[in-house]
């Protein structure tokens, strides 16, 4: 048995103990709310038990320490992103997002991708927002 | 009224100047869905879903569908010219496809994969013209028992058909019912799985994880091997590009291909990779010519070719008809339906006909733009490919982001779009299928609806679904096709590449 199941067994009980406790909080009887909170944890209690008895043959990949690195900084990135938003507004943060992710990417030629993501996050500003009239953040310079 | 006669009105609707210009750009954005690698017709669909925030339904619909019928298009101009698929129905296409390209014949293989797909779209699109009626027609007369049984047929087949493991399947699958139940419960308004916290009182947005799993999760991948494919054949004019003779000796593999392409479409579960797999294995033993395949026989183009657009049509009659997303790429196409409160099912064609048979009718059309795109200017689409990742990228997440904030301008659907882009890659690694769990959010509400109201039927027994044999044959017919598939798996060598879809 391969211990990735194990960890897939014990991530499928704790979702069952979750939905077992939310159907004990709900019930009102057989199809009511707590129903499917009840069908859903008896599925995923009985999925914690086979993947920890029953041994498999399938062959997972690990995650290599590239794209460890790549999956932080994006993920990061774009985690940062939302929280600067509201603060700098969609054309700065989205500028800044684009040109960090660009220039993480192509590793080189910073000069021309800060242009080209400030005229893509500028075309990006003026279409969202003037042209399909979403409701964007504006930002401490209300832009 | 007729079929005809609806049909007659669609294509009055659907030739309007507006609902042409959005059929047509779908079918362009499609076709370069469908070219680039990391992109598939669900994400390409999911990044264009905020557009319906400011087109009325049937334009927004027309170009969304298109999007998808022209990523199958697409998908088979890399595969052919490169040996690397654009999306994962036009897999099998590379076998004979790239072989036709080593022995410099790239131009016949395009031309045949053209107008396969033109021929096998256009038989497929008259099947779900009078076929989906009938369906209709059979779903007005059943109860909430038959559905039940129905939604469990295709909770079956799409958890066993999925990935490698049936175990893997059925837990993305609950993950995904777990993810749908977070919210109100609709019919008493009471709270499921909140935690008190009034963000998550409005549930998971379904956009939000279509994103996170199909586009981002696409990014985080590609973005450690930046894509470097250059194209170098050089294509004759389009009316040189084949000779009648060989559209002649693939005509009868088209024909096989449309049906089977959009029968096994309304099965739900089954994937593009699938039916491609299917087709080619089909004309592989009834082919002729059956010696050369594997060594570029050009039916080893056309058949999984026609087939995959014929599933497209073929996979669109579950879903007007009954409501049930029978892939990744439907359920979005639903949430784009739900965003401008159509419901998709029997009453669909009865309250909003227009706007059903505009859509039909705009496919038709659709489908002769993407023969003319495909045939004259596949040159132009070739150099797509050659565009460089750090441009794309970055354009993805963007989308991402504006896709999930535009719905409910909300923070924590971009948060929850991130959450599942990781969660998506972590999938993959972990071999666990994520069309399950796309899948599941949506049927696990109509599974649950009419659970309820069978058991209320009952009497708060399940006992009434015993004197119903439909809702009983649909449960057996999930419980027999599991087993089939459990037994194909383990018996069948080639099984487990058909199930992968490699």
């Amino acid at each position: 048995m391969k211990p990735v199941d194990r960890i897939i067994g014990v991530f499928m009980a704790l979702l069952s103990v979750l939905c077992f406790w939310e159907t004990h909080r709900v019930w009102n009887g057989w199809g009511g709310t707590g129903s499917m909170p009840l069908i859903v944890g008896s599925i995923f209690g009985l999925l914690s038990v086979i993947f920890f008895i029953t041994p498999h043959q399938v062959r997972v990949e690990s995650v290599n320490r590239k794209e460890a690195v790549g999956l932080l900084f994006i993920g990061g990135s774009f985690a940062l992103y939302i929280v600067i938003i509201n603060w700098l507004g969609f054309l700065i943060s989205t500028w800044l997002f684009l040109a960090i992710v660009a220039m993480y990417i192509s590793r080189s030629r910073p000069l021309s991708t800060i242009v080209w993501t400030g005229a893509v996050a500028a075309c990006a500003h003026f279409i969202f927002r003037y042209l399909l009239g979403m409701y964007l953040p504006t930002g401490f310079m209300r832009v | 009224m007729s079929t005809l006669t609806y049909l007659a009105q669609g294509f009055s609707s659907a030739l309007s100047m507006q609902n042409l210009l959005f059929a047509l750009v779908g079918s362009i954005l499609g076709t370069i869905v469908g070219i680039l690698p990391g992109i598939g017709p669900t994400a390409g669909i999911a990044l264009l879903l905020p557009i319906t925030g400011i087109l009325p339904p049937t334009p927004a619909i027309i170009m969304l569908a298109a999007v998808y019928y022209g990523a199958m298009y697409g998908g088979s101009t890399t595969s052919i010219l490169m040996n690397i698929p654009g999306e994962i129905s036009s897999v099998i296409t590379c076998v004979d496809g790239y072989q036709m390209t080593k022995q410099g014949r790239a131009a016949s293989a395009l031309a045949i994969a053209a107008i396969s797909s033109f021929i096998a779209g256009t038989i497929a699109l008259v099947g779900l013209s009078f076929f989906a009626p009938l369906v209709v027609n059979l779903a007005l007369k059943m109860g909430p028992p038959e559905i039940l049984g129905l939604v469990f047929f295709a909770f079956t087949m799409v958890v066993s058909m999925a990935g490698r493991s049936l175990l893997r399947g059925l837990a993305s699958a609950a993950v995904g019912m777990f993810v749908s139940l977070i919210g109100l419960d609709s019919y008493v308004g009471a709270t499921r799985f909140t935690f008190g916290s009034t963000v998550l009182t409005g549930g998971v947005d379904f956009v939000a994880v279509i994103m996170g799993l199909f586009a981002m999760t696409e990014v985080f991948k590609d973005v450690v091997a930046e894509t470097k494919l250059i194209s170098n054949v050089h294509l004759p004019p389009w009316h040189k590009m084949i000779k009648l003779s060989e559209i002649k000796q693939c005509f009868w593999s088209m024909v096989r291909s449309s049906f089977l392409g959009f029968f096994v479409g309304c099965v739900p579960g089954v994937t593009g990779g699938m039916v491609g797999f299917l087709s080619y294995e089909v004309e592989r033993r009834v082919s002729k010519n059956r010696n050369n395949f594997g060594k570029g026989a050009i039916e080893g183009v056309a058949a999984p070719e026609g087939a995959n657009n014929a599933w497209c049509s073929g996979s669109l009659v579950p879903l007007l008809t009954l409501g049930l997303p029978t892939h990744t790429a439907m359920a979005v196409l639903l949430s784009g339906l739900m965003i401008y409160g159509l419901q998709p099912g029997p009453l669909l064609f009865e309250t909003n006909p227009l706007f059903v048979w505009a859509v039909i009718a705009s496919m038709y059309i659709g489908n002769v733009m993407l023969l003319i795109l495909n045939l004259p200017l596949v040159g132009i689409w070739t150099r797509i490919v050659n565009v460089p990742y750090r441009f794309i990228a970055p354009m993805i997440l963007l989308f991402c982001f504006v896709g999930t904030y535009s719905v409910r301008n909300s923070f924590f659907d971009v948060a929850t779009c991130l959450v599942f882009g990781i969660l998506g890659l972590l999938m993959g690694k972990l071999k666990i299928p994520t069309i399950p769990l796309v899948i599941s959010i949506i049927l696990t509400d109509i599974f649950e609806r009419s659970l309820r109201q069978t058991i209320s039927m009952g009497g708060g027994s399940l006992e009434v679904l015993l004197n119903r044999p439909i809702a009983i044959a649909f449960i057996l017919a999930g419980i027999i096709a599991t087993s089939a598939v459990l037994y194909l798996r383990s018996h069948l060598r080639s099984g487990e590449v058909f199930f992968e879809g490699r």
